[in-house]
């Protein structure tokens, strides 16, 4: 792992020296921006709430093979449902919450459920539709603060502000830090649960090693695929509902700065393990809320992506290691 | 409608078909022989960057061109090592592509355009009054030497065979791994061009993610066009029409959608299209599928 670690810091120093800027300044940035006080500290979670459910939907996906590329989507037809939920639905204000949460994860499921349909219907691999719908989840977006979720005086392209009963209580005082990260640490042990030890759990691993094996042991892979993009979908519709709850209270054009796409970062670092989920969504929480602090250093966001990318490459550097070390110690007790 | 009109429109839909087809040009090759390459939109952008940089710095719309190549081509070097030689997933490796390069020219093209005076980029010398210039026509020429290759010669059996049976082409005394990462390589330069038909050939300038999902589009249009080039020309000039049919359509004030709309409906339209397609093909047997030469 660690000449992978040390290639891509190099990769990384290289990429950011090409732009004009110090490396060492950067690295301090990032730590400053994610840790530097409690509101920063405060400031990770609130960035790795959405990236944990996020991330779990793709860790579930992934580990029966279906390559859920539309988190993102997912993600902003979750906001969007649970900011209408907040505005326009007038509901006692005890089921408020509850009502919005369960809006914006049944869009979710709703977004993702049309890639399970394109798939087990029409043969559509799941790649292309789940990329396809984000984009259109991302005009959605667009029409809908535009159109009929802009706010009342219609000033600026945003939503109005969702009832108060609707909202996420704050945690911590002094900081943005709220109520969902309970949720999702739950969702977290819930999600291991249903993986390790129930039978719908036991379908998915078994379809994910092999849908012909999993069909002769009598498990439906159609149905099997339906249910887990179902969860998928409706884990990162949870997420944005939570967004919107929890930290923006109103939905905006461009709401999303990628936690979908991110989350899938996140499924890898944590080897598709829901419990691995946790620290890995962690990490890209704090390089995100790190990354608000490049600004001062007058470096974008894209820098962002960059970081995440060489993640990537790191991760499947040290993937094809382990997978070579395996095939030896093999290739050992076979002799 | 004129005439004239009516051969504005076509001129126009090949030119608009032009990013599209070369991308998908060269990933119907790359996905015969088993390959699958997510990254072709970060191969476009960063085609599209390279052509707009070196031809402002030469002057040269040429150079812009030779640049977006090897910029492109660089970019399926890196898939092509993770990809096909260190055998991971070819869908992670594509669209951690796509982060790099969205993140690349993201930073790129802020540290060094955005804020600047830079003027408009040199573009590709069209074609009297139309919106034709070389690339449009290098893509048009590309596909029936395309489709010849790929079903007339010896090379596309071998190519094809690596992408539905590796174990029998690498028996039959191919080296599987090797075909993949060249076209692999092949995709990329494609990739790279159509970027650069792109940003200089439509346009004269680069705007941060400026493909704006156009390679997922060409991945469609392989499925769409059964993995075969003239396939995938016929999907290319229908996306392409539809594009420049709503764009005409709106600036008449004919049709008046609100823009959000307009922007989704080339997703929808793919998506649809996919729809009905989808069913009835078949991809390539071992596509995706990574092939350990032993």
């Amino acid at each position: 792992m660690l000449i992978f670690a040390v290639l891509g810091l190099g990769a990384l120093a290289g990429i950011v020296a090409a732009a004009g800027a110090a490396p060492f300044a950067v690295a301090a940035a990032l730590f400053e921006g994610a840790f530097g006080s409690a509101y920063s500290v405060g400031e990770t979670v609130v960035q790795t709430v959405p990236l944990l459910l996020t991330g779990l939907g793709v860790a579930l996906a992934f580990r029966c093979r279906l390559f859920n590329i539309g988190a993102e989507g997912q993600f902003l037809l979750g906001a969007i449902v649970a900011t209408w939920a907040g505005t326009h639905v007038r509901p006692p204000a005890a089921i408020n919450l509850p009502l919005l949460l369960l809006a914006g994860a049944g869009a979710g499921a709703v977004w993702a459920g049309v890639a399970a349909w394109l798939r087990i219907r029409r043969g559509v691999p799941e790649v292309l539709s789940t990329l396809l719908l984000n984009f259109v989840a991302l005009q959605a977006v667009a029409y809908v603060v535009r159109g009929p979720l802009q706010e009342a005086r219609r000033d600026f392209i945003q939503s109005d502000e969702i009832a108060t009963a609707a909202r996420l209580a704050i945690l911590l005082p002094g900081t943005r830090l709220h109520m969902g990260v309970l949720l999702a640490l739950f969702l977290v042990a819930a999600v291991w649960f249903y993986l390790t030890w129930t039978a719908g759990g036991f379908a998915l691993r078994a379809v994910g090693a092999g849908a012909e094996a999993a069909e002769a042991a009598g498990i439906s892979p159609t149905r099997t695929v339906a249910a887990t993009f179902l969860l998928s979908g409706a884990l990162a519709g949870l997420a944005g509902a939570i967004q919107v709850s929890g930290v923006t209270f109103l939905l905006s054009e461009n709401y999303s700065p990628g936690y979908g796409y991110t989350a899938i970062a996140v499924a890898l670092l944590a080897n598709l393990s829901p419990v691995g989920v946790l620290p890995s969504a962690l990490f890209f929480g704090a390089l995100a809320a790190g990354s608000s602090f490049l600004q001062r250093l007058d470096l974008s966001a894209a820098l962002l992506q960059v970081l995440q990318a060489v993640a990537l490459f790191v991760l499947l550097g040290y993937a094809w290691a382990r997978a070579q070390r395996e095939r030896g110690a093999g290739a050992a007790v076979d002799a | 409608m004129t005439p004239e009109a009516v051969l504005s429109f076509v001129l126009q839909t090949l030119a608009f078909a032009t990013p599209l087809l070369l991308a998908a040009q060269g990933e119907v090759f790359a996905e015969r022989v088993g390959v699958i390459n997510v990254g072709l939109e970060g191969m476009l952008l960063v085609g599209a960057l390279a052509s707009v940089w070196v031809a402002l710095l030469t002057g040269s719309p040429l150079a812009g061109v030779l640049a977006a190549v090897a910029a492109g081509v660089a970019l399926a070097a890196l898939f092509a090592l993770f990809g096909v030689a260190l055998r991971r997933d070819q869908v992670i490796v594509g669209t951690a592509l796509n982060f790099l390069a969205l993140g690349l020219t993201g930073v790129l093209f802020r540290a060094y355009f955005s804020g600047r005076t830079v003027g408009v980029a040199p573009t590709l010398p069209r074609l009297a009054d139309t919106d034709i210039n070389a690339l449009v026509v290098l893509a048009l020429l590309l596909v029936p030497l395309g489709q010849w290759l790929l079903f007339r010669t010896r090379l596309g059996v071998t190519l094809r065979a690596a992408g539905e049976v590796p174990e029998a082409a690498a028996a039959g005394g191919s080296r599987v791994n090797r075909l993949r990462v060249a076209w692999v390589l092949a995709g990329g330069a494609f990739a790279g061009a159509g970027g650069a038909a792109l940003a200089i050939g439509i346009n004269n300038a680069f705007t941060e993610n400026m493909t704006g999902g156009r390679g997922f589009i060409a991945l469609a249009t392989v499925v769409f066009g059964r993995w075969t080039p003239v396939g995938v020309l016929g999907a290319s000039l229908l996306f392409a029409a539809a594009d420049v049919a709503q764009a005409r359509l709106q600036a008449a004030g004919l049709v008046t959608v609100p823009y959000p709309v307009f922007l989704a409906i080339p997703y929808v339209l793919t998506l649809a299209a996919l729809a009905l397609r989808g069913a009835r093909v078949r991809a390539p047997a071992a596509l995706g599928e990574p092939f350990d030469q032993g």
